[in-house]
Formats: C-alpha cells, structure tokens, sequence
C-alpha cells in the first residue's frame, strides 16, 4: 500500500495548485447575509457571505411589504453595496422588503417597517431644516445691529452652516461605519459553539433512538 | 450546496422532497443493525463538515463529505445526511427546511453514485494502487456530483443549468481534491485498522448484479 503513495503525494500538490488558480473569485458559503439601514434620504443595503467577502454583483430587489409588489432591482457594487432612494411606497406607510440573491441558490432578504425608515429619515430632515434656518438668522442679525463684528477678524472666514453640516455629516457617518458593520454581523451571526455541540447531541439522541428500535425488532422476531 | 427557501419552484421542491425521501425509506430499509452507530458517525461528521472551509486564494468553499459518506455507509448515507442537513437548517440557518428534500435528494444521490464508482473502480484495479485511487475518486466525485445535481435543480430558475454548474463545479474544484484526499486517507486507514467494516458493505448487493435496486 504505502508503494503507490508516492504517486499521489506527487499529483495531489499539482492539482490542489491548479484548482487554487483555475478558481473564479465569487466566494461560496451556505448562506448570504443582508443588512440594511437609512442614510439621509437614501437606504443602503449591504451583502455579504462573510465578514471578508462582499457580494459583488448581487441581484437587490426592493418589495413592497404591504402588497408585495416589486419596486426597484439593481445590483451591490464592489464592496456589496446598493443604494436607492427611499420609494414613495413608504410615505403610505409601507414597509419594505429588500432581497439578495447572489446565485447558486444564495437568497436572503431584509424587511424594513415605514415606521423605522420615516423615523431615520425625520431625524435627518428636522436636522436639514434647522441648520437652514440659522445660516438664514446670522447674515440678518449681522446686517440689522450696527455694531462692527468683533469676532476673529483674523484667521480663516467662519465655516457655513452648511460645511458645517457637511463635515458633521461625513465624520459621523465614518464614526458610525465600524457600528453598522458590527451591528451586520451580529444580525446574522454564525454558528456557535452551542449550535455545534447541539447538533451533535441530536445526533447521538437520534442513534440511540435508531439502536433502540433495531432492538426492538430484533427482540419480536425470534 | 445548500439551496436557500424562496428560490426554487414548487414542483421542483416537490419532486426533490419525493426523491429524498424515497432514498431515506430505501437507506433506512437496507441499513445493518450493526452499523448505526457507523452512520451517525459519519452524520455527525457531515454535520460539522460543512463548517470546515478550505481556505483557496481569497474565497473558501465548506467540506460537504459526500464522497466519504457513500463509499463507507452506500444507501445509509440518505437518513445520515437527512439527519445532518436537518439540524444544519435548523441551528445554522445553512438551506432550509422547504428545501430540505432536495438537498437530501441531491447529496444523498452524488453520496451513493460516490459508493458505486467506489466499488466499480476497486473491482477494475484492484491492488493497493486501486484501492487508494477508487477512494480518491469516490471522494471527490461526491463533490463533483453534488454540484452537478445542485445546477440540475437549479436549472428551472431564472439562472439556468449552465452557469450554476460551471460556478459550482469551478469553485468546488479544490474542494473535491481535498475530500478525495481525505476519503482516501481515511479508507486506508480503516483498511488498516478494521478492513470488515469496508468489506461489509459489499455483501448489500452481489457483486457483478448490474441493478442496483435489486439486492
């Protein structure tokens, strides 16, 4: 026996190799995650077979959860991303359900209620129109009282209110980006060492379930 | 090889829970007493397998352990994966339980077609050299087959047979080297150690009867 190892221990590494570069890069797992949340006016999804490998070019469609019509379809970019803007559906107050499918079988999808999405958004809103509003109060409060700006008359001109809003906005976002990715990973976690060790307990309980009616069988026989 | 809910049709599924459990019931009517405890063994390792993934370059596919099931439990593999892709469904959330039958039906049958090629390559050639290349071969044909029946039940979606089997067989192609390794390691072990739990499976069906039904 041990005379044809060689042989294969010869081929094995070759062929392991081959396979390894003939390989195309989508990633197979068993199953695809999604997760999905509101940026501004916008929902962004996220798909993902894992941490590491992002779905690219999977198929999004975007369902009305009250009546199940389609809305929208489009497909996640590079790092398994798709975004669109909030559909009208949800100003009647309909939830949506986004769904991934990734291919060979890998579905999944995401339910958002309209209720959460107006939420997010009336966050973002209440905070557009109130930045507006101040930006409009300061060049007025300037021009009315005659008394000559104290403030920094050296340095850089003060920020707007709208770069303001806009640095605010894109640091927060940045800050918050390592949370989403989190929170995506803990919607769909993988399987614990509860689940295995579970598992193989069904198993044992299903053989010595089997075991006992082979038996049983053979008991009534003889 | 987990095929998720929502993706196959109606008929599809039922056709697929039909054929899986007819496996099941034959699997079941011609498992030895003596060897289940053999079977939940190898359940159990079907069960965690799938978790193992074997890392290629920048993506990895899971162990499916088709291959090695077949060729040492034949028909007994159908209840063992049955057992395993249940509880799979159930605490990994990996397929589903609408799917649950054909996913039987298509592991089940790649495991036991694994089981003949096994046989009929041993027969051919026999000799130590024939023994390690007939596992290596049921090891990794159950992979092969698993992905082929896999594209077949996914050629009535909108992705057709073609580009699911080339997708599956391209990415399952370490995968399969890697199990025929292990099916073959681990059939020249249990040569080694205890060589009647290889030959009692022949008598389950003679040798030369070209039906495999008949027994």
């Amino acid at each position: 026996m041990p005379r044809s190892l060689p042989f294969f221990s010869r081929l094995l590494p070759l062929a392991l190799l081959l396979a390894a570069l003939a390989l195309p890069a989508d990633a197979l797992a068993h199953r695809v995650n999604i997760f999905a949340w509101v940026e501004g006016g916008n929902i962004v999804v996220e798909c993902g077979f894992n941490r590491a490998a992002p779905v690219r070019g999977g198929l999004i469609t975007v369902y009305d959860a009250g009546d199940g019509k389609e809305l929208l379809q489009g497909r996640t970019n590079e790092r398994g991303v798709f975004v669109f803007a909030v559909p009208e559906a949800v100003r009647v107050g309909h939830g949506l359900r986004i769904e991934i499918n990734a291919g060979e079988g890998h579905v999944n999808d995401w339910t958002m209620t309209a209720a959460e999405i107006n939420e997010a958004r009336d966050l973002g809103h209440g905070f557009l129109q109130a930045a507006p509003a101040t930006a409009a109060k300061a060049p007025d409060t300037a021009t009315t009282s005659v008394v000559p700006a104290p403030v920094a008359p050296a340095g850089p001109p003060p920020l707007t209110a709208a770069e303001v809003r806009a640095i605010v906005g894109e640091s927060l976002n940045a800050g918050l980006a390592p949370i989403r990715r989190e929170l995506a990973a803990l919607s769909s976690p993988g399987p614990s060492v509860r689940d295995i060790v579970g598992g193989l307990g069904w198993i044992m309980g299903l053989i010595g379930i089997a075991c006992w009616f082979m038996a049983r069988r053979r008991q009534q026989k003889p | 090889m987990h095929i998720a809910e929502g993706v196959l049709s109606p008929a599809v599924l039922g056709a697929g829970a039909v054929l899986g459990a007819a496996g099941v019931a034959w699997g079941l009517r011609r498992m030895d007493a003596g060897r289940i405890m053999e079977v939940g063994i190898l359940s159990a390792a079907f069960f965690v397998g799938s978790l193992i993934h074997v890392p290629i370059g920048v993506t990895s596919a899971h162990l499916l352990l088709t291959g090695l099931l077949g060729v040492l439990i034949g028909w007994a593999a159908f209840p063992a994966i049955l057992a395993a892709l249940l509880l799979q469904a159930l605490l990994f959330q990996y397929g589903g339980l609408t799917t649950l039958g054909v996913n039987t039906f298509t592991m089940g049958s790649s495991a036991v077609l694994a089981w003949y090629a096994w046989r009929g390559i041993r027969r051919l050639w026999p000799g130590p050299a024939g023994e390690k290349f007939a596992a290596f071969c049921g090891g990794a044909l159950g992979v092969a087959l698993s992905a082929l029946l896999t594209a077949c039940a996914l050629a009535f979606t909108n992705e057709g047979f073609a580009t699911a089997a080339k997708l599956l067989l391209l990415a399952h192609l370490p995968v399969m080297a890697a199990e025929g390794f292990i099916t073959m390691i681990t059939v020249g072990f249990i040569a080694r150690v205890r060589p009647e739990m290889l030959a009692s499976s022949k008598p389950a069906s003679r040798p030369g009867a070209s039906s495999p039904k008949e027994d």
